[in-house]
């Protein structure tokens, strides 16, 4: 617990999802140009498919709490290792969690979680 | 049972053969002496009563002149010893008839005519103003008694130290505040009463309700055994014996005997009752045990100082008892005394007499027992067993009450203490989920992967020529570097290439692994073509790892 309260402050304002994610999806597309990185259309980790569903369906809820979370996969491929990085500080700007980084010669594939309420 | 006792002759036998000749009949007197000490026989053991006869002082001799039964040897008197300062006497003859006052003649109805049995049970003269005769004494109808004691040898036994029988310890200490009635019956069922006191005893009526008297009567029945019985055999030989319900007293373990009732006689009376005979045993066991024949007689006076009481029993050498013979305001103790013992003649070798007066009487009567009253169950009152019963039900009941009071208090105990921990936790959580709740922001920052530093220990890893792929999660990061390799031939090694391909697997050989990482084995493909490297870095354990996806 104390470790917890280490992490967190507690005394943050509320964080609205849909913002969120929307301005992580803009992003996510408006940078692969100036950082020569592409990427293929994203997805969440918990959608069956392409079909159209709310956003407070496709969020899960997050460890009895009020917060809602959601995991985009983002794969992509890079024209150098710069751009990448670029590309990834961009990401880390948002109130987003980079829970997973896989890359393989010139492709890569980041998880990114969000957190906010619905 | 006991010790016979053989006195040796003394001096007395000169002072008997004096009074013998003083004028009563030799005969008479000889026939008394012969049947309570068998003197012509060599001494084959010596008793405590012999002890007591040789300590003895002898006073005067005596000659009774009571009817003889059988003769003897006349001109061989006899010695008799007696303790007279202990309220126990030992031996017999050894006082002078006392003068009786004036008054109506008693008898004992119970006991046989003088022409039947040659023994006089009659008690002349007038009781005491304070005594009350007239309702504890029968009329004497028979022939008057002429045989008389004339001269009598009194030995007087100076007090015996060594020898000296074990007297009672002063109980008045433990004594009950009670009062203890003697119940003798007389003639047929009728029976008199009297009141023990430490002066005497006293005659009275009735017995108050709820007082405790010692019965002397041939309805107190008495068992000898052998060793130690059970209540039950104890049980069965009285209701073999008698053949009727009886009440009785297992003292086996003390006494060797078993003293019964019929419980006819007990229910109804509203005095208890036990049995005189009891404490004579007790007095028996204490000042004679070495005896063998015994005739126990007990003198009790009443508080004028006259003899009011005289109850014979013969204690046979195999510890049978008789039935008791009672003369109420006995006129000629010694006459009585010597007819009893001739009726018993026949079945004794050498009775000794063990005389009890009111005093000891009265101190062994803190021993008394009496009959139960009701009914019994292995010698504890039936009332008893269901009171204890009872109690020892409440106890169980009070002790499975505590039992369940303690386990529920220890389980409310758990149970508190574990609303307590659940408490906690919910207030763990609760905290946890408000941290969490406000912090959304912090929460991803915590939950995001250190890429700088994954994207660092990638670059120090690349060697040139080579290509690194690497995933990286909570769990840490894996980073595989693989190295192409020239077209090796056997034969020849193309020149383009070689050299620095070769610096560069050199590096990747000693390649170093990063802090917190470890490197495995070079490992090569199947065509030589490709030097692979892993190396693997465990992340450190995050307080928010189950919190993060994948």
């Amino acid at each position: 617990m104390a470790e917890l309260v280490e992490l967190l402050p507690g005394n943050e304002a509320p964080l609205p999802l849909a913002p969120t994610l929307v301005h992580l999806i803009a992003t996510l597309n408006e940078a692969q140009l100036d950082n020569r990185v592409s990427i293929a259309p994203l997805a969440s980790a918990d959608a069956a498919n392409g079909a159209s569903v709310d956003l407070l369906e496709l969020a899960q809820p997050f460890a009895n709490t009020d917060l809602r979370t959601l995991t985009i996969k983002v794969r992509g491929t890079y024209r150098e290792y710069a751009g990448l990085r670029r590309y990834i500080e961009l990401i880390q700007k948002h109130p987003v969690a980079l829970t997973r980084l896989a890359i393989a010669g010139n492709t890569f594939e980041i998880d990114i979680q969000l957190f906010g309420a619905v | 049972m006991f010790g016979k006792s053989k006195k040796p002759e003394t001096g007395n036998a000169a002072d008997s053969k004096k009074a013998a000749s003083s004028g009563a009949s030799a005969d008479q007197g000889e026939l008394i002496l012969e049947q309570l000490f068998m003197d012509e026989q060599p001494p084959t053991k010596t008793s405590r009563f012999a002890a007591l006869a040789e300590e003895a002082e002898v006073v005067e001799a005596a000659q009774v002149s009571s009817a003889p039964k059988s003769r003897q040897d006349p001109a061989t008197p006899k010695q008799f010893s007696g303790k007279t300062n202990s309220g126990l006497l030992s031996g017999v003859f050894s006082r002078k008839p006392k003068a009786r006052a004036p008054g109506p003649q008693r008898e004992a109805p119970d006991v046989a005519p003088v022409e039947s049995l040659g023994i006089a049970t009659v008690a002349t003269g007038t009781p005491s103003a304070d005594s009350s005769p007239e309702v504890h004494a029968a009329e004497h109808d028979g022939p008057p008694v002429t045989s008389t004691m004339s001269e009598v040898s009194v030995t007087v036994s100076k007090p015996a130290k060594a020898r000296a029988p074990k007297a009672f310890k002063k109980s008045t200490s433990r004594r009950n505040s009670r009062d203890i009635y003697l119940s003798a019956q007389i003639a047929g069922d009728r029976s008199i009463f009297w009141k023990l006191t430490a002066q005497g005893i006293e005659p009275v009526e009735a017995l108050p309700a709820g007082s405790h008297a010692l019965s002397f009567s041939k309805d107190d029945l008495r068992f000898e055994v052998e060793t130690r019985v059970s209540y039950s055999a104890a049980q069965s030989l009285a209701l073999q014996e008698v053949g009727d319900a009886v009440y009785l007293l297992n003292r086996s373990k003390d006494l060797r005997a078993v003293y019964a009732t019929l419980r006819s006689r007990i229910e109804g009376l509203h005095y208890r009752l036990g049995p005189g005979q009891l404490l004579l045993d007790r007095l028996i066991q204490e000042r004679a045990s070495e005896a063998e024949a015994l005739i126990v007689a007990v003198e009790l006076k009443d508080l004028s100082g006259r003899d009011a009481l005289l109850i014979l029993y013969y204690l046979s050498a195999t510890g049978r008892s008789s039935e008791p013979q009672i003369s109420v305001y006995p006129d000629n103790r010694e006459f009585l005394l010597s007819q009893f013992a001739a009726v018993h003649q026949a079945s004794r070798e050498n009775a000794q007499v063990l005389l009890v007066d009111h005093t000891a009487l009265f101190e062994a009567s803190t021993h008394a027992a009496f009959y139960p009253n009701e009914p019994q169950l292995g010698g504890i009152p039936l009332r008893k067993v269901w009171s204890q019963s009872a109690m020892a039900g409440v106890l169980v009941a009070i002790a499975a009450l505590g039992w369940a009071y303690q386990g529920f208090t220890q389980n409310d105990q758990i149970r508190r203490s574990t609303t307590r921990v659940q408490s906690s936790i919910d207030f763990a959580q609760k905290t946890a989920s408000g941290l969490l709740s406000s912090s959304p922001r912090a929460l991803a920052r915590a939950l995001t992967l250190d890429v700088e530093q994954i994207l660092a220990r990638s670059q120090r890893l690349w060697v040139p020529g080579s290509r690194i792929q690497l995933t990286a999660d909570g769990g840490g990061a894996e980073y595989r570097i693989t190295l192409s390799l020239p077209h090796v031939r056997t034969s020849a090694v193309t020149a383009n290439g070689t050299e620095g391909n070769t610096d560069a697997l050199s590096t990747l050989l000693h390649l170093k692994a990063p802090e917190g990482c470890q490197r495995e084995n070079l490992n090569f493909s199947g065509t030589l073509n490709e030097a692979q490297l892993n190396v693997r870095c465990e992340a450190a354990p995050h307080p928010l790892d189950h919190y993060r996806s994948g």
